[in-house]
């Protein structure tokens, strides 16, 4: 182990990592686009094998209510259910 | 190579002339023993051998058919893997056992009855548990004696098992079984342990994470998934495993989440995999089947990729807790990027295997037009890509900097990582040569557009909520805490009762040793009163009275007699 280095990395600037941020909101809604195409039908279609698959957006939609339910289920119980590192012992 | 010979007993004997060796030749010998097997088991094809009968029971000591050999494949990979992680290790002990714990697995594998099966079965139990005690202190020795009671009972009702369905049906052979007797519910217990069913899972997230460096990286890859092979083997389409596999894959998710430390991080997200082999068990069609061995196979390789790379940044840092990493990714920039290229074959991203995998078990559910399932494990999906896909990287590596600087991994390490990243990606780049190695032929369209885009939607908002939840705060906070599960039911609960109840039980028994000697006290008491000293029973007597009552006697005997 060594005492930290001077350089700056580029992730230390936190207006780059709010850069990160907006291309994660760009890329969401490139891949919708697809999603609106397909609702004309131009250039491509959706291969449904659940009629679910049928609503627009839905891998997305589903994608944020499963992150929603999950972060707040672990929300939820984690008052309850976390313990001292010391508990068992 | 020796014809019929189980590539598993190669590993094996190997094992054995280890101790004799150092240095140089030890790292060789170590690295070989793997390749030897899997020319072992690609010079045998398929077919059985080593059939002898013993006490009227008809044994095949090696049987390779296409669902074994997919199986057995991977665990030479692994096994070669996690030994080229752990050459700096200067520790008998680890190399013998890892070398038995991966044979006896790959033994186990291809074991055509079951007796062999157990036998091999046993022997993963008793040699893996000196990988966790190979960390050498107090928690890691309790936490093995637990692994080994769990496991050890794992093998005692296979056992049991094995005597019902040999007296039911009269056969030992290893394949697919009618589910219902009580014969095959015990099966499904003992195979259901190693495969961390619901409730009997903890001894994963409590050993694995206790293990050494390098110990970690070798359990990981073998214990449950040779207990997906003998489900898949034994009961393809039993209905009630679907349900096992949905809980499965649901109920680990939460804890991945809120867990500190990145090893337990992973060895529940493994946990919830595990859901979505059984799920497709299961549901047992040719496409599932297929499903499991691809997805148990790629699998291993990204499990085994996230705890080399936690594994690693242990080794250099000491631990492997998100409270204590910071900034990683400046020390160690390759272990990082495979801690990326992991993440990015967990969540199925396009051009890596699990992308290919994944879907085909996901397809199964739907020809079988199991929506509810088929939500469940999109589910699962969404939760390893928040679990694994970016906690571990982001948490793990890309955290904020805490100043500390240290070594990347080492090269051997590396070189590991890169096994398991490459392999995992070259699958994704040509999914058809992988398929073909799988139980039965199939087309697959793995590359169509609708496929690639949902994929990439699916994890792109999954990233969005994440980053917004990181931004807003509402993201769980990582702290220097536990999370209970259900051993806490044994360990805390069960425990408490255990003392209560002796506590009572030796009370109760004090109680009757006091009562016992009262009892005793008031007989010696009333004895004394009549026999003591001075008392009736104690006087003497002249010696003319004792004759005239003897006299008496023999005169009453005399009329008894003869009147």
């Amino acid at each position: 182990m060594s005492n930290s280095d001077n350089r700056t990395y580029w992730l230390d600037n936190p207006g780059n990592v709010n850069k990160l941020f907006y291309a994660v909101v760009a890329l969401t809604v490139v891949l919708a686009i697809p999603d609106i195409l397909a609702l004309f039908h131009i250039l491509y279609d959706k291969h449904p094998k659940a009629e679910m698959e049928e609503i627009p957006f839905f891998y997305g939609l589903y994608a944020m209510i499963c992150m929603l339910v999950l972060l707040g289920v672990s929300n939820s119980v984690s008052s309850f259910l976390k313990r001292d590192e010391d508990y068992y012992d | 190579m020796i014809e019929g010979l189980n590539p598993g007993i190669i590993l094996i004997l190997g094992a054995l002339i280890v101790p004799l060796t150092s240095g140089v030749v030890r790292g060789v010998l170590l690295l070989a023993l793997p390749v030897l097997g899997m020319a072992q088991l690609l010079s045998l094809g398929l077919g059985s051998w080593g059939q002898f009968e013993i006490m009227g029971m008809q044994l095949t000591v090696t049987h390779i058919d296409p669902l074994s050999r997919v199986f057995g494949l991977i665990f030479h990979v692994a096994a070669f893997a996690g030994i080229l992680y752990s050459l700096h290790v200067k520790d008998t002990v680890q190399h013998v056992a890892t070398l038995i714990y991966a044979g006896s697995a790959i033994g186990a594998v291809f074991a055509g009855d079951l007796i062999t099966l157990f036998a091999f079965w046993e022997i993963t139990a008793v040699s893996s548990v000196f990988l966790i005690w190979a960390s050498r202190n107090e928690q890691s020795f309790k936490s093995g004696i637990r692994y080994l009671i769990i496991q050890v009972t794992s093998g005692v009702v296979l056992l049991g098992g094995i005597a019902l369905y040999a007296a039911d049906t009269g056969s030992i052979k290893f394949e697919t079984m009618e589910f219902g007797s009580l014969a095959t519910w015990l099966f499904l217990i003992a195979f259901g342990i190693k495969a961390a069913f619901p409730m009997l899972h903890n001894w994963v997230q409590d050993s694995y994470p206790e293990a050494t460096v390098t110990g970690t990286v070798i359990l990981s890859a073998f214990t449950t998934k040779l207990a997906i092979y003998a489900l898949a083997r034994s009961f393809p389409g039993t209905d009630l495993l679907i349900w096992i596999g949905a809980v499965m894959v649901i109920f680990p998710v939460v804890h991945a989440t809120l867990e500190n430390d990145l090893r337990r991080t992973m060895a529940y997200s493994l946990n919830s995999q595990q859901g979505f082999m059984v799920i497709a068990i299961g549901i047992g069609s040719e496409l599932a089947i297929n499903g499991v061995a691809a997805h148990a196979t790629i699998s291993i390789l990204y499990t085994c990729l996230m705890f080399m790379v936690t594994g690693a940044a242990l080794y250099r840092t000491g631990t492997a807790k998100v409270t204590e990493l910071g900034g990683l990714y400046k020390s160690m920039p390759i272990t990082s990027l495979f801690a990326i290229l992991g993440a990015l074959i967990i969540i199925a991203a396009p051009l890596t295997g699990a992308f290919a995998t994944k879907s085909l078990i996901l397809s199964a559910a739907l020809d079988e037009k199991m929506i509810l399932l088929w939500l469940v494990m999109l589910f699962g999906a969404v939760a390893v890509i928040d679990n694994v896909g970016i906690k571990i990287p982001l948490f793990g590596f890309f955290s904020k900097d805490n100043g500390k600087r240290f070594q990347e991994a080492p090269l051997h390490m590396l070189l590991a990582m890169a096994v398991m990243a490459g392999l995992g990606i070259v699958i994704g780049l040509s999914p058809a040569t992988f398929f073909a190695l799988l139980p039965t032929p199939m087309e697959s369209h793995v590359y169509t557009a609708s496929h690639v885009v949902t994929q990439l939607q699916l994890i792109a908002f999954a990233v969005l909520i994440f980053a917004l939840a990181l931004r807003t705060g509402y993201y769980p906070k990582m702290k220097e805490s536990i999370t209970l599960d259900f051993d806490w039911i044994y360990r805390k609960v069960g425990k408490v009762a255990l003392i209560r109840t002796s506590s009572i039980v030796s009370e109760l028994w004090n109680q009757i040793k006091i009562f016992g000697l009262l009892f005793v006290g008031w007989a010696i008491a009333k004895a004394e009163k009549s026999h003591g000293e001075g008392q009736a029973m104690s006087r003497t007597i002249s010696s003319g009275h004792a004759v005239s009552v003897i006299l008496i006697l023999f005169a009453v005997a005399l009329v008894v007699i003869y009147v």
